[in-house]
């Protein structure tokens, strides 16, 4: 292995690192079941290792590999006709998964009941990114994305902040 | 509340949230892309001691398919199929030996099972052939139907990733797992067939990966 791709996987592996749960934290709030959100940000992470030299942007193009991924692992479920009996029984997920997302169910569902272009939009602005680079994701002006990010807060002030039941997450 | 606020006070819970999530993945090796070229330049430099130039395993991946259809050739031209050998095959297959029974005359394996008068499926994590919590809860609670008469059919299955046979001795350490949990709880060893499947009869797609990692319990009631 060279120099240069030594470095390269290094740098993948900070960067996979890095973003991994932060692209899981993504999928679960767009509502995708915690097990797509798992494996497609597995596949996706494969796809952003396959493609590193090409990516100016990772940290945006992972999340919509990851929601292309979570999307058709979705679809297939929806359009599946059941296999056998034993497939329509829950499927074993990460204990330590379902705990994590249990204690922070508050903070999922409320992104989760925002309508969907608020939702994406609220999602990624969470995860520090800027309204730029959010209007870039989605496809939408700035102006665009600073409206709905003000409708989002206004939602979820008037949700979940008006009934304090912030403090029952903590 | 101002937004800014609002903001600083929704981020630190999406940090907290980020945090826990990392604390479970940070032990998951890092996933890669392993191209075909990569794959056979490491079986290559695995075989032969050292790493091997590029053109070299071009060369010997080229000679590996004309070596490969010539066989192919020969065999066709050499064995051609025997409709009586193909109307000669049994119409029940044998069940394969399992790790347990060798298949010998007398032991149940060489008998083909009957219908199952009862199952179950225990689900296990990815790369695990361990039990948990909930799969061995599901074992204790489904343990007493079994009769002291039931054979007792244990399959193992994996996802559909990596090679067959590797998939294949995985599945049967899933279903000896099994299998040794049933011995402790009081089901005789000799009425247990462990068997593993390997990916054989796990369908493909992604939304089948899940479900595929399972051990397969079919109780059989005796003849």
């Amino acid at each position: 292995m060279t120099g240069k791709q030594s470095s390269a996987c290094a740098s993948y592996e900070d960067f996979y690192r890095s973003h991994l749960p932060r692209v899981i934290a993504h999928l679960l709030y767009l509502g995708f079941p915690k097990h797509i959100a798992d494996d497609a940000t597995q596949s996706a992470m494969v796809d952003v290792h396959r493609n590193w030299h090409r990516i100016r942007k990772p940290h945006l193009w992972a999340r919509k590999a990851a929601e292309h991924h979570a999307g058709r692992a979705s679809q297939k479920i929806r359009n599946e006709v059941p296999w056998p009996d034993a497939f329509d029984r829950p499927v074993a997920e990460d204990p330590e998964m379902a705990y994590v997302v249990e204690r922070h169910s508050r903070l999922v569902s409320l992104v989760n009941e925002l309508p969907d272009p608020l939702k994406t939009v609220f999602a990624l602005h969470l995860d520090d990114l800027g309204t730029k680079e959010i209007a870039e994701y989605t496809g939408v002006s700035v102006r665009v994305v600073q409206k709905r990010l003000k409708q989002a807060r206004e939602l979820l002030q008037s949700n979940f902040v008006g009934d304090g039941r912030w403090e029952g997450n903590r | 509340m101002n937004d800014d606020e609002f903001d600083e006070m929704v981020r630190e819970q999406h940090r907290l949230f980020t945090a826990d999530i990392s604390r479970i993945v940070e032990r998951r090796p890092v996933p890669v892309h392993v191209s075909r070229r990569h794959r056979v330049t490491g079986v290559l430099s695995v075989l032969l001691g050292g790493p091997q130039p590029a053109w070299w395993v071009g060369g010997a991946r080229t000679g590996a398919a004309l070596v490969a259809l010539g066989l192919a050739v020969v065999a066709f031209a050499v064995l051609p199929v025997q409709p009586s050998r193909l109307s000669a095959r049994p119409e029940v297959d044998a069940p394969s030996p399992s790790v347990i029974h060798p298949g010998g005359s007398g032991c149940p394996c060489a008998v083909a099972p009957g219908p199952a008068k009862f199952g179950f499926p225990v689900l296990f994590l990815p790369d695990s052939a361990e039990l948990t919590p909930e799969a061995r809860e599901l074992i204790i609670a489904s343990v007493h139907r079994i009769g002291p008469g039931d054979r007792v059919l244990v399959v193992g299955h994996t996802a559909r990733i990596g090679e067959a046979e590797s998939a294949r001795s995985f599945s049967v350490r899933r279903a000896r797992a099994v299998a040794d949990l049933l011995v402790s709880l009081g089901v005789a060893e000799d009425r247990l067939t462990v068997r593993g499947a390997g990916f054989d009869q796990s369908p493909p797609g992604q939304n089948a990966i899940a479900p595929s990692r399972r051990v397969d319990v079919d109780v059989v009631a005796p003849d």
